[in-house]
């Protein structure tokens, strides 16, 4: 779907001159790439976590406590399963629904925040871990996919936290709309 | 405390353990090729396939001219690695504009060939080859483009070991005052630069499994520093930081040597190449900190005041990993 989505499996032929230190970690690496190289995951885990940050702080913690459990949890289950998914609508739909919900700025209920974030997070984890190949290791490959979704989402809620300025507020609020509108133009972009 | 500390351990391990566990199956050693043009006007071609008892070689190199269609003067099988030589005496082709190519990668095992071609003038030309990959045109290397290589090679180095990595967050998670963890990152900087220099220069030689089993070690002890730093036991690390990263630095700079002796330096440009490797190394660690500290000081503002088992995490996860990197390292090496 994306311009960069050779990148996991380059990181996954890449690093063989390290891979004799710690055999077989190019698999974790692949994993880990590969919701970072594709714009539907990444943009939409950046959404989630600047959503996050924009609730409480105890709200924020707990959403990304959330996330991280049910992707790992997900994509585990899509690996085992091992059967290709055309997701490409639902997914992009995940990114334009979180991005219009970031720039609306609303105060949610914490249900209504664990339920999108376990909504997007069991999403974008079955989209992941059906990418598993039958040569990769499962438990590498999706413990890669969780630690990028952990790092991703604690930046965006960082980035939310510390938008105590009026302006930066404004920012974050502009990011999600902006998430949105690529989620809108990629849509076109799939469907047309 | 007690049980907040078990359940913290247990934490660690049920987290860590599974990848751990899967950490091992094709061990991704690269095979090389290597193509020399010898003083008497000839060229010696060596191909090197790493193989194991349960994996016999299956890659064929293969160069334009033709000249390793013909079968090999010698064939030599060790206990991991299966060597094939070929002579080409003159007259001949020329080497350089010729294609070296790799048939039969298997991309599911992540395998690799690094090129090699030393010249008679004493030019040199590395390259990888790959599934994605598995063919390059010969061609003298300028010293700009080689030195870039070994930049590269240096920064992918730590990016890929987890092992480097983790001993890099460890200290980052113990020393909180950001002068004193400046003074730490440079003297463990320091420290692996000396040894790296020394063994790539044959200066020293240790044996790598060796250096790579107490590198793991050195993430164990880390660990239980960061334990006891926790409780308020501060020991020798948490007091002087900069003394202990000096002096794994030393083991470390063996365990990014093991690298360079691989692939070997070009020869006429032996400081530089080193050099760019180095601060490739550098670059990449100095990234990873970056990444790191706003990372860090996000969780700690979301975390508020963690419950002791929550603060131990990392600490006994880093200590799980690292103990099962040792235990592979001496047990199952």
């Amino acid at each position: 779907m994306t311009d960069v989505a050779w990148l996991p499996a380059a990181a996954a032929s890449v690093p063989v001159l390290v891979a004799h230190i710690v055999p077989g970690v190019t698999d974790f690496y692949a994993g880990l790439l590969h919701p970072v190289t594709a714009v539907e995951h990444l943009l939409t885990f950046v959404a989630i976590g600047l959503l996050a940050g924009q609730q409480a702080r105890g709200v924020a913690r707990r959403a990304l406590t959330l996330f991280v459990c049910v992707l790992l949890v997900t994509a585990g289950l899509a690996g085992a399963h091992g059967r290709t998914l055309h997701l490409e609508g639902p997914l992009l739909a995940s990114m334009v629904g979180v991005g219009c919900l970031v720039a609306a700025n609303w105060r949610l209920p914490a249900a209504a925040v664990y339920t999108c974030v376990t909504a997007v997070a069991a999403l974008h984890g079955v989209a992941n871990g059906a990418e598993l190949t039958p040569a990769m290791a499962p438990v590498r490959f999706v413990a890669g996919i969780a630690l990028a979704g952990f790092v991703v989402m604690t930046y965006a809620v960082g980035l939310a936290r510390r938008a105590e300025a009026p302006w930066a507020g404004v920012a974050v609020r502009a990011a999600g709309s902006w998430i949105a509108a690529v989620g809108v133009l990629a849509w076109g972009a799939v469907t047309r | 405390m007690t049980a907040r500390v078990m359940a913290a351990a247990a934490m660690a391990v049920l987290l860590v353990l599974p990848l751990a566990v899967t950490l091992t199956g094709h061990d991704g050693r690269p095979g090389h090729l290597e193509i020399v043009e010898t003083g008497d006007g000839g060229v010696v071609v060596r191909f090197s396939e790493p193989v194991t008892p349960t994996m016999a070689a299956n890659l064929t190199p293969r160069l334009s001219s033709g000249w390793l269609d013909a079968p090999p003067v010698a064939i030599e099988r060790g206990g991991d690695a299966e060597v094939r030589s070929w002579r080409v005496d003159p007259p001949r082709d020329p080497v350089a504009g010729q294609t070296a190519a790799i048939d039969g990668f298997d991309p599911s095992f992540n395998e690799a060939v690094l090129l090699r071609v030393i010249f008679a003038d004493g030019t040199a030309m590395t390259a990888f080859l790959t599934a994605r990959q598995p063919a390059a045109v010969l061609a003298r290397e300028d010293a700009i483009t080689s030195r870039l290589q070994y930049l590269w090679l240096g920064a992918q180095h730590i990016a890929f070991g987890p092992d480097h990595l983790l001993f890099v967050l460890g200290l980052v998670l113990l020393v909180r005052d950001r002068w004193r963890l400046v003074g730490t990152i440079t003297a463990f900087t320091l420290a692996h630069s000396l040894t790296l220099a020394a063994a790539t220069l044959g200066v020293v030689s240790v044996p790598v499994d060796a250096i790579e089993a107490v590198i793991a070690l050195s993430l164990v002890f880390l660990a239980v520093e960061l334990v006891r730093d926790d409780r308020g036991q501060h020991g020798l690390m948490a007091r002087t930081p900069w003394a202990v990263a000096l002096a794994f630095g030393l083991l470390h700079g063996f365990g990014f040597a093991s690298t360079l002796l691989d692939v070997g330096l070009p020869q006429g440009d032996v400081p530089m190449a080193l050099l760019a490797f180095n601060l490739g190394v550098e670059a990449g660690q100095i990234a990873f900190v970056l990444a790191v500290l706003p990372l860090i000081a996000v969780l700690r503002d979301l975390a508020g005041q963690p419950r002791t088992w929550a603060r131990l995490v990392p600490a006994y996860a880093i200590g799980t990993l690292a103990m099962y990197w040792v235990l592979e390292r001496v047990v199952l090496s």
